[in-house]
């Protein structure tokens, strides 16, 4: 990862948060992320909250950091670029941004220096079995009674569940509502009675959740924005889930790790192949990074980059995907050893990440969604 | 710099260009220019008279003055209009020209102002960041854009540590020059180097570079503003095309194909900007960022191009529509100075320690 930061304090930035990672990411922090198999290391979230990088997005009267887009979107390139576990500090960081932005007074001292402090810990109760890309479709009920509300529904892909303190929950409220307007967020305590949680193994080695809620009571204040608001809060919140810069620091790890181990090739010497398919990769890893940098400077500007992350997130998930697939390719036989074996090339990274790159079309927006999006909000076609 | 961070005089030179272009330059010019295989010499004239022709060059030459960024804004209205006129040669030949002492600049300024016109005859080789320092770059078989309309050629040889550069005149001694038929929009004249011309002078090789690196990026941003052009025709064909009653625009295989073609504009747009950018700074990336960026939007073009024809459907392959002229320019303009597939080569060989021999 080089270049692009050209003002000065950009470049400050940058390097701040180069060296957290490098302090940060220790060998026994990537034993432990490889061990726990969750995409979590406790230590390391603690760390990055102690350290002020939680908040670090967030707006300075709220304790934050006041960090711009484009200072975020470094940081979230330099921690893919590290191959830091960051998933439950960037929930926690997303969460408590939307609180700030659309919660009432009393979940914001509830909840954001807590986020904040990593005292809590939030995972995401969206996706349903039967609701995915058509979100609005979702079945989790829940119905007030007295001061209190019944909820009652599964959730699937609630990753992290099995150690978060809460879930921030996507659920229906209006038994008449549209589609759209019957939905509500809850915040939800993971120990709440009626509530289990199975684990769900992944592709990619790792483990995600289903969760079930029988009817677990919630306090009818722990609402966000009031009933019928929850497609508006999801979207504040998508928005703020929208860096690129994630996948084109893993790219960037990863064009970096094929590199190293094509030198170290014994079989034949690297030829003309090997060398165009690493050129392409390395020039649109280039132009990816370009664009998440555009879509980081609109965003810093106020506008809403619609079709410009649609691009970044389709770009940046199908790149990665095929940088992992080239490494095996010119790697050979040798890239189909996984982890712990003497003959991986890398210790089975990039089989890992062969397996693991393939969920990112689909999380976050399933990549066909995305071109929808562009081809209606950007290019303005008719909506199917 | 990304285009919407242009001052407002780099967008009135814009759309100067683009108001002149597209009244004077239609796609029935284009396509008659394609059936005759000879160059718009009326509209030659007015671009010269314009002042377009000389952009990024010095006034005291006869150029309009301004930066890269200025000659690579007009290189992409010449690239959205497909403008059948030797614009490509005559800059390359004016600013090798420019930078081997000597040699007579006089035939420079009257091409700028559209009263003549320049080619050049340089082996593609050049073109290829790979070149070994010390070889010999004087194969026989030459291509020399617009050719047989050029009244001077500019020559570059020699090696790349030692490169020479010759101006000759009509006729030409050593130079055999032939036509025939070819793909692309722009006519390029097959030539055949029997001997070097007299006067031949050494020059810079670090100028030789930077004059590439700018002509090599000029010709990036003529690709991506012709991909954007065709894109906006078959977005607009999808809009109004009705099918099974309904707009074709509206069916997702079609949606996501023109997404995946405004993707791939975007992305090589990017790269175009930051390569132009390097160069206008004169950064020591510029070469490599400019190949990346050639590479890059040459694929773009092609693919983005290629998708028109097929949202067009029958009309895509009708030589009386547009798409097919930017489908011929496309595969043209990705394959000169450096075709993605070499230049990839040339990217990828440092990285994975592939040396050519």
């Amino acid at each position: 990862v080089s270049g692009s930061s050209r003002t000065p304090d950009v470049g400050a930035f940058r390097e701040r948060a180069r060296s957290f990672f490098a302090r940060a990411v220790t060998p026994e922090v990537r034993r432990e992320l490889r061990d726990r198999r969750d995409e979590h290391v406790p230590s390391f979230f603690s760390r990055m909250a102690n350290e002020g990088w939680i908040s670090m997005p967030w707006p300075e009267r709220y304790g934050g950091g006041g960090a711009s887009a484009v200072e975020n979107a470094i940081f979230q390139e330099e921690a893919a670029f590290a191959g830091a576990p960051t998933l439950a500090a960037n929930l926690n960081s997303i969460i408590g941004n939307t609180l700030i932005t659309v919660g009432s007074e009393s979940l914001k001292r509830s909840f954001v220096g807590g986020l904040a402090a990593g005292e809590h810990l939030f995972c995401l109760g969206y996706t349903e079995p039967e609701a995915g890309s058509d979100l609005a479709a979702l079945r989790t009920r829940a119905v007030l009674d007295g001061d209190e509300y019944l909820v009652n529904g599964a959730k699937i892909f609630t990753s992290l569940a099995h150690v978060a303190t809460h879930v921030f929950l996507a659920a229906r409220t209006e038994a008449n509502g549209e589609r759209h307007a019957g939905l509500s967020v809850l915040i939800v305590d993971m120990d709440s009675p009626g509530i289990t949680i199975d684990p769900v193994w992944t592709l990619g080695g790792f483990r995600t959740n289903m969760t079930f809620y029988d009817n677990v009571r919630v306090p009818a204040d722990r609402i966000v924005m009031g009933p019928g608001q929850g497609w508006k809060v999801l979207k504040v919140a998508l928005d703020f889930e929208r860096s690129g810069t994630l996948r084109v620091g893993e790219a960037a790890r990863l064009l970096e790790l094929i590199r190293s181990e094509v030198g170290k090739r014994e079989s034949s010497p690297p030829g003309s192949v090997e060398a165009r398919r690493y050129g392409a990769l390395a020039t649109r890893t280039r132009a990816a990074r370009a664009l998440c940098y555009k879509v980081a400077r609109m965003q810093a500007s106020g506008i809403v980059p619609h079709m410009e992350a649609s691009m970044a997130k389709v770009v940046g998930t199908e790149l990665v995907q095929s940088i992992a697939d080239a490494g095996l390719d010119l790697l050979g036989q040798s890239a189909l050893a996984s982890a712990g074996s003497p003959w991986a090339p890398a210790d089975g990274e990039l089989e890992a990440e062969y397996r693991n790159t393939v969920r990112f079309s689909v999380t976050a927006g399933t990549n066909e969604i995305q071109r929808n999006i562009i081809a209606e909000r950007g290019l303005g076609l008719p909506r199917d | 710099l990304a285009v919407e961070q242009l001052s407002p005089e780099q967008h009135m030179l814009r759309d100067t260009a683009r108001s002149l272009l597209e009244t004077e330059c239609p796609s029935e010019l284009v396509r008659s220019c394609l059936d005759t295989g000879r160059m718009a010499r009326g509209l030659w004239e007015k671009l010269g008279r314009a002042g377009l022709l000389g952009i990024g060059l010095p006034e005291a030459i006869g150029g309009s003055g301004g930066t890269v960024i200025e000659f690579v804004i007009a290189a992409g209205e010449f690239g959205r209009a497909l403008a059948p006129v030797p614009w490509f040669g005559t800059a390359l030949a004016s600013r090798l020209a420019l930078i081997a002492p000597g040699l007579d600049t006089d035939a420079v300024g009257a091409a700028l102002q559209g009263r003549s016109v320049l080619s050049v005859a340089i082996p593609d080789l050049w073109w290829n960041p790979l070149l070994a320092p010390q070889a010999e770059v004087t194969p026989e078989q030459l291509t020399v854009p617009w050719g047989a309309e050029a009244d001077h050629i500019v020559g570059l040889g020699g090696t790349a540590v030692q490169p020479i550069v010759s101006l000759d005149s009509k006729p030409y001694q050593g130079l055999e020059i032939r036509e025939y038929p070819a793909l692309g929009t722009d006519s390029y004249s097959w030539a055949q180097r029997t001997a070097q011309p007299a006067g031949a002078v050494p020059v810079d090789p670090d100028a030789v570079r930077t004059v590439l690196t700018e002509m090599r990026v000029a010709r990036c941003a003529e690709m991506m503003a012709g991909a954007r052009r065709v894109l906006e025709i078959a977005v607009d064909y999808a809009k109004e095309r009705r099918q099974f009653g309904r707009p074709i625009g509206s069916f997702q295989a079609v949606k996501h194909r023109l997404a995946d073609m405004a993707t791939d504009v975007e992305l090589a747009d990017l790269l175009v900007w930051e390569a132009a950018r390097a160069v206008a700074t004169g950064d020591g990336s510029a070469w490599e960022e400019a190949a990346m960026a050639k590479a890059l939007s040459g694929e773009a073009y092609r693919r983005v191009a290629a998708g028109a024809c097929q949202v067009l459907g029958g009309y895509g392959f009708m030589l009386e529509y547009d798409p097919q002229l930017y489908f011929r320019r496309a595969k043209q303009a990705q394959l000169l100075e450096g075709s993605s597939e070499d230049l990839y080569v040339a990217i990828g060989s440092r990285a994975v320690g592939y040396a050519s021999s």
